[in-house]
Order: C-alpha cells, then structure tokens, then sequence
C-alpha cells in the first residue's frame, strides 16, 4: 500500500511536470511566432537597405552599406534627420516645461475658474486632430508659420495629456511636505522648483520619452507644414514621392532604417518608461 | 463655486483683477476677491499652456463650429450658409461611400485588434524565461513612423519581388488582389494598422493580465477550476475596463485613419480606400471647400463620439449587471 503511493506520487508530478513542459513549449512557441511576426518584417527592412539595387533585394548576398554612405552624405537626407531630431528634442522640452508648471498650479494652487478650465482640457484629450485641423492650419499660415520651424513646433505644445499625467502625480505630493517649505519662507516659485521638481523626475521622464516618440514618428502635420524639401522631417520625406530618392527602393529602405534607429536605441535604454508611457496612453481614456 | 465665477475664464479674470483691486475696501469686493482666490501667483505657471491650449486646441474648435455654417473660401470671404454645408454632405454620394469604406475598416480592424491584441497580452503576461526578449521583439512594429510600416508592407506584397506575394502565389497558389481590389485593399491595412499597433495595446493588456488578483486565482484553481476556465470567467472580466481603453483607443485611430492610406493606396484603387479622414484632407488642402471640410470634419467626430459612447455605456451597463 505504502510502496503504491510512494511510487504512485512521482509518477503524478512526473505527468504533471510534462504538462508543466508542454505549456512552457507551447508558449514559447507562440511567443516566437508572433515576435517573427512583429519583427520579421523590420528585418527583412534592413536586410533590403543593404543592397544596392532598383528593386528591393532580400537575399543575404552581396550586402553594401553603399546606400547608407550615400544617404549619410547626402545634404537633403540630413537635412531631414536635423529637422526631425530638432522638431522632436524641442516639442518634448518645451511640452514638458509648460505642462510641468501648468499642472503645478492644477495641482496645489488656488485660483477661480481652475476646475472648469481644467476639465475643459480634459474633455479634449479624445477631440481628434480632424476637429481642428482645418482652423490650425488656417492660424499657422495667418502667423507666419507655414515652412518653419514654429509651425512644426508650436502647434504640437498645445495637447493636454502632459498636464493631466503630471497633475496626477503631483497631486499625491502630501500637503504637509509643502507647508513645511512655505513655513522656511519660500513662495510658490521656490516650493516648485525644490520640492514638486525632483519629485516629478519619474512621471516627466514617461512623458519625455512619449512625446519624443509621438513627435518623431508623427507624419499629417510635419507634411502640411514643411512645403520646401529642406524644411522636411523624416517620415515626410520618405514619403514623398518627388524626391530625389523615391524612385530608388533600396535608397528609401536605408533611410527608413535610419529613421528607426533612434527609436530603437531609446527602447533599449529606457523599456521600463516606454511601458510607463503605454500605460498613461491608457489613463488617458 | 458658484456658476458666475467658475464660467469666468482664467485669463479674463486676471485682466479685471487691477479694477478689481481698487474696489477691494468694499466688502462685496473683498468677499469677491477671496472667491476667486489670489490669480497673481498661478499666472506664471499657467500663462503659457492656456495660451497654447486656448490658440491651437479651443478656438480651433470653436472656428471648426464656425465654419461649418459659411460658404466661400478665407481669400474671397466667408458668407452665411445656414445648414447648406451639412445638406451638401448628408447628400454627397462620395462622403457616403467614404464612410462605408471608413465602416468597412473598422468592422474588420476593431475585433481583430482587441482579440489578436489581448491574447498576445495574455501570452506575455505569463512568467517564461526569455519573455523580455519576446516583449522587445513584438514592440518592435510600434517604434515605427506608418510612413515606414507602409513600406514595409507595400514591400512585402511587390508583385515582383515581394516575400509575402511570393508566398502566397508560390506556395499557396493564391493570387492576392492586395491594393488592387477595394475590399482586399481595406482588409490589408486592416492588417497593417493592427500590425503597427500590436505591440502598443498587448502591453496594456500585458500590464492588465499582470494586476489580477493572483489570490483569486488560485482560490478558483483549488475550487478546481482549469486553466480555460479560469481565463474566461475569471481574467477576461477582470481586465475588461482594460479592453474598453483599448477598444476606444482603436476606434478613435480606425476613424482618422489617414497616414497608411497616404503612403499604400492614395484612396484607390478607384476611390475605394477614400477614408473620411482622406477626403476631409483632399478637400481641404487639396483645392476643395475649407468650409465644407471643416462640416465633414465635424459630422466624423459626431460620428465617432456616438460610438464612443455607445461602447462606454454599454459595457457600463454590462459591467453593473455583474
């Protein structure tokens, strides 16, 4: 009897390990295709950009990284990759400036009209870019902005989700920690700039790296905005047909790469705040 | 709060503050000035993000309303339309079918969305080695611009030398009409935009599945429950406010959908992939009727604030039932 559980015992974990292992397989297994899935084509991307031919060429011969030294040295193609950084770097510094201090004030002041003001810029975050673009558009070329800078930049600082994520957060900053600073004497401007600021490095990050990658990747307004070759972002000029390099696939390939490469080094380096950044797309609802 | 004073913008409050200041002494403005509480410091803070809101977000919008009820161009001048404008679109035989093509689309890209999504959601919430590398790769699509994603695909299908037509061709013996055929067009960037966005939406889906109550787990599993069992009565209504994020999220970007059909299909063949979006652009910008883009732009939000809210309300409803 006892030697009948003491064998019988293994024999149900060993079938329950096999299980355990059938699921472990089964899951890797669907993991790989689908990250073949996802990820395949971008490979097959690079392996394209690596050959130097009319046609796109996904053979593992013969590669060159000609189109890459061509694109590199080409004053047009750079062009595009200063715009895009600049357009990006400076839309994601001046949004997380302005949002920062505006949703102090949401947060921790006082003033009439605060919550209606508020909640009408909460209303909008789920208003679509189509409901207003005729009108901004209409405003950018009244100012001067069509084919600068400006217009590429200032238009993009206006959305509400900064100042919703950030007020949120500055919110849970206990009362007390900033009546002991007022208490030592400082005003608004000191308790912010000492007190709400390095508090708020975590949640303004998530909001950095969110509009970088909003901003470099964002294509209808950069194209209503740049008219002249020279004042296109990336994605714009890829995708513009009358360019100098849309006949040549494996050309557009390469500059394609190029335009993931920055995408790509800020997810290595910062996977945990891009999660972050998925999940404030997800409070944004 | 009274409604007087919450209705009174910021800004305009701030500017009758100085007239107000010098009736202080009274005891109508001091009481006055104690509602409104002290507009002097918040100013600095706030000046520059309601001034870029107010510029480029609210008046926008206000001017959109506007617009919608003038005809002509900004060049020869706006005149009073009435209700032309929105006659001209209930009536445009374009518009209808543009929004057919724009139903079409999101009949197809919403469910396969939400099910391809929460189950690459589910598949990496669950605790394997090596996961983190399996969420990287899946991330990857998301990094893109469309603009590069569109490439990729329009790539992928080459009738000469694309992979994925070979394939189907070679192999499968299928020849795939892929944008050359209106509704085969519209199910491929169905598929497009989905791929685009895997990674983006089973990451929430991921960060849901991860916040369930393990306790209740395995409290169902003693109850002897089985793995699927547990899944459906137990995961999936537990993540369920997740999936109304989502399925809003896809809705909202399946009505703009814009940027692939700029970079794959130029709304054809025909004008079969003419989105809403699309024709807004074309006729805005493309020497149309600002005025009468701006109604359309208009009738597309009333459109997708309906289904918005029709899918709130009732997976509000459902989840009460509960």
């Amino acid at each position: 009897m006892s030697s009948a559980t003491a064998t019988g015992r293994p024999a149900v974990r060993a079938r329950r390990n096999t299980r355990r292992g059938a699921q472990a397989a089964a899951v890797h297994l669907a993991a790989i295709v689908t990250s073949f899935v996802c990820a395949g084509p971008v490979m097959l991307l690079i392996v394209a950009s690596l050959h130097d031919s009319v046609f796109a060429d996904f053979s593992l011969t013969d590669l060159t990284v000609a189109n890459y030294e061509q694109l590199l040295s080409n004053a047009v193609f750079l062009r595009w990759i200063v715009n895009s950084l600049l357009v990006a770097l400076a839309v994601t510094a001046l949004t997380v400036a302005v949002d920062v201090l505006a949703a102090y004030a949401f947060a921790k002041m006082r003033f009439a009209g605060r919550d209606v003001t508020f909640r009408i810029m909460l209303a909008t975050m789920m208003l679509p870019f189509s409901a207003t673009l005729v009108p901004v558009y209409l405003l950018a070329s009244e100012f001067g902005m069509i084919d600068r800078y400006s217009g590429l930049i200032i238009p993009a600082l206006a959305g509400p989700l900064g100042v919703y994520l950030l007020r949120q957060f500055i919110r849970g900053i206990p009362d007390s920690l900033l009546e002991a600073a007022r208490i030592d004497g400082a005003g608004h401007g000191g308790i912010f700039a000492r007190i709400v600021l390095p508090l708020c490095r975590q949640p303004m990050a998530v909001l950095a790296i969110f509009t970088f990658v909003a901003n470099w990747n964002t294509f209808l307004w950069p194209l209503l905005m740049a008219q002249s070759e020279h004042m296109m972002t990336l994605p714009v000029g890829i995708a513009t047909t009358n360019t100098q390099f849309a006949q040549n696939i494996s050309m557009l390939t390469a500059g394609a790469v190029i335009s993931i490469v920055p995408m790509a080094l800020l997810f290595a380096a910062f996977q945990r705040h891009f999660i972050g950044g998925v999940l404030a797309g997800a409070v944004k609802s | 709060m009274t409604p007087a004073s919450a209705g009174v913008p910021v800004l305009a409050t701030a500017a009758t503050r100085p007239a107000e200041s010098g009736t202080g002494g009274t005891d109508r403005g001091r009481r006055r000035r104690r509602r409104l509480g002290e507009l002097g410091p918040p100013l600095p803070f706030l000046v520059a993000k309601v001034l870029l809101f107010g510029t480029f977000i609210a008046f926008p919008f206000v001017y959109t309303v506007y617009l919608t009820f003038q005809r002509g161009s900004l060049l020869s001048g706006l005149t009073f339309a009435g209700l032309e404008n929105y006659r001209n679109v209930l009536r445009d035989t374009l518009f209808h079918e543009t929004l057919r093509n724009t139903a079409l689309f999101m009949v197809v890209v919403i469910p396969l969305t939400i099910v391809v999504t929460c189950a690459v959601g589910l598949l990496l919430s669950s605790r394997i080695r090596g996961m983190g590398v399996y969420r990287s790769l899946i991330y990857t699509p998301s990094l893109l611009s469309i603009v590069v994603a569109g490439l990729i695909w329009k790539m992928l299908i080459d009738g000469e030398t694309g992979p994925l037509d070979r394939f189907t061709s070679g192999v499968l013996g299928l020849d795939v009409p892929w944008l050359t055929d209106g509704t085969t067009a519209i199910v491929f960037l169905s598929v497009v935009t989905l791929w685009t966005s895997i990674g983006f939406y089973s990451l929430l889906f991921m960060a849901a599945f991860n916040n369930v109550d393990l306790d209740v787990v395995d409290a169902a599993r003693i109850d002897g429950a089985g793995g699927w069992q547990i899944l459906m009565k137990i995961k999936l209504p537990l993540i369920r406010p997740v999936a109304q994020v989502v399925l809003v999220l896809v809705t909202i970007n399946a009505v703009q959908l814009f940027d692939l059909v700029y970079v794959m299909t130029q709304g054809g063949p025909g004008t079969a992939t003419y989105t809403a979006m699309w024709y807004v652009y074309q006729n805005a910008f493309n020497g149309g009727s600002v005025p009468y883009a701006a109604t359309m732009s208009l009738v597309l939000l009333l459109i997708t604030a309906i289904i918005a809210g029709i899918f709130i309300s009732r997976s509000r409803s459902e989840a009460d039932d509960v």
